[in-house]
């Protein structure tokens, strides 16, 4: 998977850079190049020392409800190569970049949470980059729980579709940490997921998790409307239904593939025979394309109907929608994004008794 | 440094039997039209003399001045004075860049005459000096993908390039054009040029028919080939930009039925309503934000009160319901 190691001026120093470099010793290059522009480069880590912030809040989108999740940003691209992932539109960063300061970096964020600890902060390493498929090396399944585990106003969420779990299990914390899957039908996940294990698989990584005393969660995102769409997304469901604990399921967030216009071109040019770009896209209040919004709710609400006979009680979410999709697929809105923070809040409040206290 | 030329002693007397039309390696125009410079040099003579130079074995090259040598000879003129510049200049580079800043300093470039520049000196500058110093001359942004971009444009075929010229095809549409298969791309042109479709047309048509080319694996001639677009295509009643109206309809529509559907369910929702002269009701765009949006025209006050009292009366009013609750 990974075949060369670059380490940027200032990153040597890291302590993580060390424990990757001990890993993946045969793979460094010493020569350190400008950063190359160019299609994406899934072979080569770059290490490097971040000079940004690495906790911001999720951007969101304007004109729909999100979820107020915070974004902890460890690294940027991803191994995997999914037909629809906007980072494919990121030219000028074509390698896998991991932050080696994050560690330092932690004190800093550290303070920022202190600072408010009434306000509880949702958040996640899997924004920009799958959130364990680099963790072997990265290990950031060891330190960042530890890091949570002081925090009693933190949940963090290790987001991924991979079944790279060994790090987590080898961690004694539980607490505050959720452990979520992002899914999809078993067709699109094998179409369009490239390098990305199956939907068994991934359930299966989810099953040990929550066997080990992990809250997990799941994550429909992006829903693909393809031919048969309900058939291969119950298949989906039925084996969540087979093998996973819904009473141990923190949230399940819902969304439809939605892109930027620019990226269009790029999944086109980079993945012949896809077929995501075939359904009806309009361009969206935020600017970004979306299926027109019935097909949106006649997704929204199948799912929901399937997961309802499931359980009842999944914490069901839909992340960048407008209230009144909310309404005629959910049945209810949170109203805002405000709201919608609130009711996710309470979610993990639910899960963490201990949590902002 | 300091550099002048030394012109007017290396003068010699060219036949212009012996030039060929077509241009050569340093010849960075494309696209223009004659007459005007014909018409000038017929009234007031030939101001400025041709540059040419000698290469290999004795073949003369126009450095600069290809378009008055072009004119020269629609005048009838059998020889002309030119400046031979091959001693001056005897590197093939040190004779493209004076005939590319001789031109810069004098008129404006079109997209295909950047790309024929562009082209042209990567045999003998970096891409490096390429992007950073040539491409800012030229008004473009410094970019690799910006000069890969305009390097494909100068090998696009000769009838793309000229509809670029003459600012027919757009730089967008050119893009699009050359993401597609060979086949596909001239397709599309050759509609794209019969139909006059307007800039944004042109990318929503190539936009269009890709998708429908994927979705049902037809090629573009077999989707421009089957009604309802061959009827659009044929259709005598309408003209030009009548059809190009229409066949952006008739594709949209095939793209995109549903929300075709939605939009003809809300005009037959329109139609039943009794609305007052002046007033009209709006859909979002995409039906995408709630609500709708009514428009009334009025003279004056007691005009907005008579229309509005229409309205609350018009019948059907209460029966208008969001077509997208009835969609299949």
């Amino acid at each position: 998977m990974i075949e060369k190691v670059l380490i940027e001026k200032g990153a040597r120093a890291h302590p993580m850079t060390e424990r990757i470099l001990a890993k993946l010793q045969d793979r460094f290059v010493p020569e350190v190049s400008e950063p190359p522009v160019g299609d994406p480069d899934k072979g080569t880590l770059r290490l490097l020392s971040f000079p940004g912030e690495f906790l911001k809040p999720c951007p969101g989108t304007k004109s729909y409800i999100c979820c107020g999740y915070q974004i902890l940003n460890v690294g940027t691209n991803c191994p995997l190569d999914c037909s629809y992932c906007i980072l494919q539109a990121y030219f000028n960063q074509p390698s896998l970049r991991v932050f080696v300061n994050l560690e330092q970096k932690l004190e800093e964020i550290a303070i920022l949470l202190d600072q408010d600890p009434k306000r509880i902060f949702r958040m996640g390493t899997g924004e920009f980059t799958d959130s364990l498929a680099l963790d072997p090396y990265t290990e950031w399944s060891r330190f960042l729980p530890d890091f949570i585990r002081k925090r009693r106003n933190a949940v963090l969420e290790f987001k991924t579709k991979t079944e790279r779990i060994e790090g987590l299990l080898a961690s004694q914390v539980r607490d505050r940490i959720v452990v979520s899957w992002s899914l999809n039908s078993p067709v699109m996940a094998a179409r369009e997921e490239h390098g990305a294990p199956s939907i068994r698989k991934r359930l299966e990584a989810a099953r040990t998790c929550q066997k080990e005393g992990f809250v997990v969660g799941f994550h429909f995102d992006p829903i693909i409307h393809h031919p048969e769409w309900e058939h291969h997304y119950l298949r989906t469901l039925e084996m969540m239904d087979r093998m996973i604990d819904p009473a141990r399921v923190i949230w399940v967030s819902l969304g439809c593939f939605r892109f930027m216009p620019l990226l269009k071109a790029v999944i086109r040019k980079r993945h012949h025979g896809t077929r995501i770009l075939e359904g009806e896209f309009i361009s969206g209040l935020d600017g970004k394309m979306r299926y027109f919004k019935p097909i949106r709710i006649e997704l929204y609400r199948f799912i929901k109907q399937e997961l309802d006979k499931w359980s009842g009680d999944l914490g069901l979410y839909l992340c960048m929608e407008s209230d009144e999709v909310w309404k005629k697929a959910l049945g209810w809105s949170p109203g805002d994004s405000e709201g919608l923070s609130r009711y996710l809040d309470r979610r993990a409040v639910q899960f963490f008794p201990d949590l902002g206290k | 440094m300091e550099k002048q030329l030394a012109f007017g002693h290396h003068a010699v007397l060219l036949d212009l039997h012996d030039v060929d039309d077509t241009p050569g390696p340093y010849t960075m125009s494309f696209g223009f039209e004659i007459g005007p410079l014909r018409e000038s040099i017929k009234e007031i003579g030939l101001v400025h003399p041709p540059c040419i130079a000698t290469e290999g074995e004795g073949t003369t090259q126009i450095v600069t001045g290809y378009r008055r040598i072009l004119a020269l000879k629609q005048l009838g003129w059998s020889k002309v004075v030119c400046e031979d510049i091959s001693s001056l200049l005897p590197a093939p580079l040190e004779r493209l860049l004076f005939a590319f800043y001789d031109n810069l300093a004098s008129r404006v470039f079109n997209p295909i005459e950047k790309a024929m520049i562009l082209k042209n000196l990567d045999p003998f500058i970096s891409k490096e000096d390429i992007i950073q110093r040539v491409m800012p001359l030229l008004s473009l942004p410094c970019h690799e993908g910006t000069m890969n971009f305009y390097w494909n444009l100068a090998l696009m075929k000769h009838e793309f390039k000229q509809s670029v010229a003459k600012g027919l095809l757009s730089l967008n549409a050119v893009k699009s054009l050359l993401s597609l298969e060979p086949e596909s791309a001239e397709c599309a042109f050759r509609c794209i040029s019969e139909f006059t479709l307007n800039f944004n047309q042109q990318i929503q048509f190539i936009d269009i028919m890709t998708d429908i080319s994927d979705i049902e694996g037809r090629s573009f001639s077999r989707i421009l080939e089957g009604d309802p677009v061959r009827s659009v295509l044929e259709n005598r009643h309408l003209n030009k930009p009548q059809k190009a109206k229409k066949l952006i309809e008739e594709l949209r529509a095939r793209r995109y039925p549903r929300l075709k559907r939605a939009e003809k369910r809300f005009q037959e929702s329109l139609e039943g309503l009794s609305l007052p002269e002046g007033t009209r009701i709006d859909h979002p765009t995409y039906f995408e934000a709630p609500g709708y949006r009514l428009e009334v025209r009025f003279r004056n006050g007691e005009n907005l009160m008579e229309k509005l009292r229409q309205l609350t009366q018009a019948s059907g009013l209460r029966e208008f319901r969001d077509p997208l609750d009835s969609d299949d």
